[in-house]
């Protein structure tokens, strides 16, 4: 006679005592499983990047060609002014310039090697002159030697004169329209008139006064045109890192749920949390290029749920139940309390493309307009269940939601300049996630509203 | 490699540390599923789900209870899941408790059959008996805990049990009675 307690010992006696071995084959599907995980993941993140650095490559090229043109343009139009401005003479464009610092300078070696072979006529007709007056007394000698050495300063002179000055210098004086033949012309001039000097060298410093004059005006303009120029390049392209905290509402669109069917029509209640981030910001002309890094956190709750048991949580199939909490910690939360609250937390990596146009950028504090896209990486997700009295348990995770998702951004923006390279910024933002889950019963979207504080440090020298 | 050691390897996601894991609790994991599952092949798959889940959960263990214990629940819940996606649980009638196979002290001679046989006869359960059968006998889930677990009623627990135990047993005497019509002689 057996009675229940041996057949079921001896069941259990069977069964605990036995040693059952799989197949090899169970690793080996185990580790493709594993293999192709990690594929996935890395394919996936592979993608998306280089997708976001082409994007971003894609604009900021545009941008530059862009920006090159407006800046030939202002740059033209800059130089132009400032002359017309001052009544002087037109200043030449740089490609014209270098060209005329070709031409000074083929110039410069033509009126050397004219001096030079000037100097050795002026040698040769010394020596012929000491040869034939050979006999000639002392005082002749006397002179003309003192002619000789008359005729070598005045020979020198002008060289000396010019030789001072740099090539710039000799740019500077063209562009105000002291052309090179003029030049020519006073070291021609010159040279043959070796008796005229005296006069010449009269004519010579009131020239040099006129054109060091000229010069100084000439300079004190093209450093003005140099330093506006620099401003502007200065102005158009910097870049900068951008930190940032955001306290931000999130809540589920078309009173949605993503856990269940039957919570579909239950009262949602959006939920708040803070984000943080960072974003390395180009400026270009009054655009604003980012791309950035943000921790965001989205969660809402479904409320007035009449027990955890109905429906259960274990029958939806789209719960991984927490396996650390039994069903007596279940039955136990569920006593004294009619109805329970689910709040579902979804951590993602956010990387936002943000382009921003500054409408004002003059004053102190400036307001611009934003709107980009957003790549969501879905980090894990939890469901917390809450009773009446407050007690929290953690049930379980949705198994249901895209690794990966897409949404859309839009908002503005006031920026206090604090300093030369800190600028304090107050964002808020409107944030919109297409579909996060996979099954179809969810009907919901995120509708995110952020206000994103922090401070832009500006990368570049000031 | 020490336990603490190989789970925080496993967490690093190091493949030689996930492979000793594996060769460590293999054997009992996929005797559970041969328990819980309808099949050889059934419990390999369960097998190799349970496997998938504990790597890529193992960073959630929070080392306050055995750790085969939680490799256990995690097997046990995965076949649950595997059938109640199926076939969702259902209330059976109570009457048939009121059978005589149901009698406490029902004849019956000594079992003798090997571990095969009964892990065939096991599997060839209807699933939510069988799920409930090892569940109270042979992992020591109280009939209340199985109610809730599987979303029926603690009395539905308690008769699937023991219908679940009665065919067991008649099984068992039919593969007997079966060895004896072969071998006369043997005792």
């Amino acid at each position: 006679m057996h009675r229940r307690e041996d057949f079921d010992q001896y069941i259990k006696n069977k069964l605990d005592s036995a040693t059952k071995s799989p197949s090899e084959d169970v690793w080996n599907r185990i580790n493709d499983s594993l293999d192709k995980d990690k594929k996935k993941t890395v394919i996936l993140w592979w993608a998306t990047l280089s997708g976001v650095v082409a994007l971003f490559l894609l604009i900021t090229l545009i941008s530059y060609n862009f920006q090159d043109k407006k800046n030939k343009q202002t740059k033209l139009t800059n130089t132009d002014s400032l002359f017309k401005t001052k009544n002087k003479p037109n200043l030449i464009p740089n490609k014209e310039l270098k060209e005329v610092k070709t031409k000074t300078d083929t110039q410069i070696n033509i009126t050397t090697s004219k001096t030079d072979s000037l100097r050795n006529q002026e040698k040769s007709s010394f020596k012929s002159e000491t040869t034939i007056k050979n006999k000639n007394t002392t005082n002749k000698t006397l002179i003309s030697k003192n002619k000789n050495n008359f005729t070598k300063k005045t020979i020198v002179s002008p060289n000396d004169k010019y030789n001072h000055l740099s090539k710039n210098d000799f740019l500077d004086t063209t562009n105000t329209g002291f052309t090179m033949d003029k030049q020519a012309r006073l070291l021609s001039g010159k040279n043959s008139n070796t008796i005229k000097t005296n006069k010449n060298q009269e004519n010579n410093t009131n020239n040099k006064e006129k054109s060091a004059s000229k010069k100084k005006i000439e300079k004190s303009a093209n450093k003005k045109s140099n330093d506006t120029t620099k401003k502007i390049k200065n102005k158009k392209h910097k870049f900068f890192i951008a930190l940032y905290v955001a306290p931000q509402f999130s809540s589920i669109t078309n009173n949605g749920s993503i856990i269940s069917r039957s919570y579909n029509d239950l009262k949602k209640e959006g939920l708040y949390n803070l984000n943080y981030g960072a974003s390395l910001v180009f400026l270009s002309n009054n655009y604003l290029l980012s791309l950035g890094v943000n921790r965001t956190t989205l969660s809402y709750s479904v409320k007035n749920i009449p027990s955890l048991t109905n429906p259960d949580i274990q029958e939806i199939n789209t719960i991984n139940n927490n396996l650390n909490i039994t069903s007596l910690e279940i039955n136990s939360f569920n006593t004294n309390s009619t109805s329970i609250d689910l709040r579902q937390k979804i951590e993602y990596i956010e990387i936002p493309l943000q382009l921003s146009y500054l409408i004002s950028n003059k004053h102190k504090i400036n307001f611009q307009v934003n709107a980009g896209i957003s790549f969501y990486y879905l980090l894990k997700n939890s469901i917390i269940a809450q009773n009446e009295a407050g007690k929290s348990i953690n049930i379980g995770s949705s198994n249901n939601l895209f690794n990966t998702n897409i949404g859309i951004q839009t908002g503005f923006s006031f920026s206090h300049k604090i300093s030369k390279r800190f600028t304090l910024n107050i964002d808020p933002t409107i944030k919109y996630m297409f579909k996060p889950s996979t099954t179809s019963f969810s009907k919901g979207s995120f509708l995110m509203f952020g206000i994103y504080t922090g401070v832009r440090i500006n990368l570049g020298n000031e | 490699m020490k336990q603490e050691e190989l789970i925080y390897q496993c967490i690093k996601k190091n493949r030689k540390a996930q492979s000793e894991l594996f060769k460590k609790y293999k054997d009992t994991l996929y005797l559970i599923s041969l328990k819980y599952c309808r099949n050889k092949t059934d419990a390999e798959d369960n097998l190799h789900d349970s496997f998938i889940t504990i790597f890529k959960s193992i960073n959630k263990f929070k080392h306050k209870g055995s750790f085969e214990g939680w490799l256990k629940r995690i097997t046990i819940n995965k076949a649950i899941d595997r059938y109640r996606k199926k076939n969702s649980f259902y209330e059976i009638n109570d009457e048939i408790t009121s059978s005589p196979e149901f009698n406490d002290e029902y004849n019956d001679e000594k079992p003798d059959i090997t571990l095969d046989e009964l892990l065939f006869e096991i599997q060839n359960l209807p699933d939510q008996y069988r799920i409930v059968f090892n569940l109270y006998l042979l992992d020591g889930y109280k009939h209340r805990e199985i109610a809730d677990l599987l979303s029926i009623s603690e009395s539905t627990s308690k008769s699937n049990f023991l219908r679940a135990k009665a065919i067991l047993r008649k099984k068992i005497k039919q593969k007997l009675c079966e060895t004896k019509k072969e071998n006369p002689n043997a005792s």
